[in-house]
C-alpha cells in the first residue's frame, strides 16, 4: 500500500469550464452539467498505484474514486489469508468505486483494490452525499450504475457456479479487457488464482488452454488477447447481459 | 518461499508447468495440487465411465515429491 500521490489541480484550465470537466470517467461524462458543477469542486485527481487498498474492509470510507483509468477489484475477504479472498466484482473507467456511499452506508465489508494502475477522481464521502442531496438526476445515475454492478455481481455467481475454468479465466480476461482498452493485461498467476478464488495449477492449466486455442498468450506478468472472438464463443452468456445492461442502464447523452 | 512446479493430466490432456510458483511449505504445495486437481474432476465429469485424474508435484529441482490420482470407475449395471 502507497501514499496517495495528488497529480495536479487542474488549476490551468480555462475558467469557463468547470475543473476536470474532460473526465475519462464515463459516469462522468453522461452527467448533467449541472450535477458535474456539483461534484467538480471537491474532486482530487489521484494516482492509483498497484495493490493499493482503496476501500478497507469495515473501515469508514472517506473518499469516493470515479475511476478514469486502471482496474479495481471488489474483494470479499473472508480470512487473513490469501486463499481467503475472493474477487466478486470489478470496477474501472465506466465506474465509481464506494458504492456504500451512494447507497447510504458508511462502510462494507468488502475491499476495493487496485489491480491495474491508473487515476482517478476522488471525492470526500460528505461532498459526494450532499451533491447527491441537492440533486435527483445525480441520484438516477449513480443508483442505474449501482444496479449494473448488482448484475454484474450477479453474472460472476452464475459464472463461478456454472462454468469451468478456463471460461471462467476467458470471462474475466474479456472483462479485463473491456476495462482497460488494450490487449494485454497485467495479469500474473499468482493474481488470477486469487481474483478467479482457484488454485495456482488450475491457473495454469486453464491458462495452458487458452493459450493452446489461440485465444491468448501469455507470458510471466502478462497476458495479451489474440482472438476475442474466440474467448467470447467459450463463455458463452455468461459475458455481455451485465455489459448490455450497463449500456442501457447508463446510455450517452 | 521454495518453488514448486504441478503436472495435471485428466486422462484426455495433459498440462505442464513451466514457471512453477512459490508456496510456504510442500504440504501447501500439496493441498494446492489435490484441490486443483478435485476441481478438474468436477468440470470434466461426468463425461466418461472410466476417467484418471493424475497429479504431479515437483520441487525447485524438478525432483518428483508427490503423486495423486483420482478415478473414476462406473459402469450400468446389466
Amino acid at each position: 500500500m502507497t501514499e496517495t500521490q495528488i497529480l495536479r489541480s487542474d488549476e490551468s484550465e480555462s475558467p469557463d469550464e468547470p475543473k476536470f470537466s474532460g473526465s475519462r470517467n464515463r459516469l462522468l461524462s453522461i452527467l448533467d452539467p449541472q450535477d458535474f458543477a456539483l461534484l467538480a469542486p471537491a474532486f482530487e485527481r489521484i494516482s492509483l498505484s498497484l495493490n493499493e487498498i482503496l476501500l478497507a474492509a469495515h473501515t469508514p470510507i472517506q473518499h469516493a474514486y470515479f475511476i478514469e483509468e486502471g482496474l479495481i477489484s471488489i474483494v470479499a475477504d473472508v480470512s487473513s489469508t490469501e486463499g481467503g479472498r475472493v474477487e466478486i466484482g470489478i470496477v474501472g473507467y465506466e465506474g465509481l468505486v464506494g458504492l456504500p456511499l451512494v447507497l447510504g452506508a458508511d462502510q462494507s465489508p468488502h475491499i476495493g483494490l487496485v489491480q491495474a494502475e491508473g487515476y482517478a477522481l476522488r471525492i470526500p464521502a460528505a461532498d459526494l452525499q450532499m451533491a447527491m442531496h441537492k440533486s435527483a438526476s445525480l441520484r438516477g445515475v449513480l443508483g442505474r450504475f449501482a444496479q449494473s454492478l448488482i448484475v454484474q455481481v450477479g453474472q460472476t455467481v452464475y459464472a463461478n457456479a456454472d462454468l469451468n475454468i478456463e471460461a471462467r479465466l476467458a470471462r474475466w480476461i474479456l472483462m479485463t479487457q473491456d476495462r482497460l482498452g488494450r490487449d494485454e493485461l497485467p495479469l500474473t498467476h499468482k493474481f488470477l488464482s486469487l481474483m478467479l478464488g482457484v488454485r495456482r495449477p488450475s491457473v495454469t492449466m486453464a491458462t495452458q488452454l487458452l493459450e493452446g486455442e489461440g485465444m491468448i498468450r501469455a507470458r510471466r506478468g502478462r497476458i495479451t488477447v489474440l482472438n476475442r472472438e474466440k474467448l467470447l464463443d467459450l463463455v458463452g452468456d455468461a459475458y455481455g447481459v451485465s455489459e448490455a445492461e450497463y449500456e442501457r442502464l447508463l446510455k450517452r447523452a | 518461499m521454495p518453488l514448486f512446479f504441478f503436472e495435471l493430466d485428466d486422462g484426455l490432456r495433459s498440462f505442464d508447468d513451466n514457471e512453477g510458483s512459490e508456496h510456504a511449505s510442500a504440504e501447501e504445495a500439496r493441498q494446492e495440487l489435490v484441490a486443483a486437481l478435485a476441481m478438474l474432476a468436477k468440470d470434466e465429469l461426468p463425461d466418461g465411465h472410466i476417467r484418471d485424474f493424475t497429479g504431479t508435484l515437483r520441487d525447485g529441482d524438478r525432483r518428483v515429491l508427490f503423486n495423486a490420482t483420482l478415478s473414476l470407475r462406473s459402469g450400468w449395471v446389466d
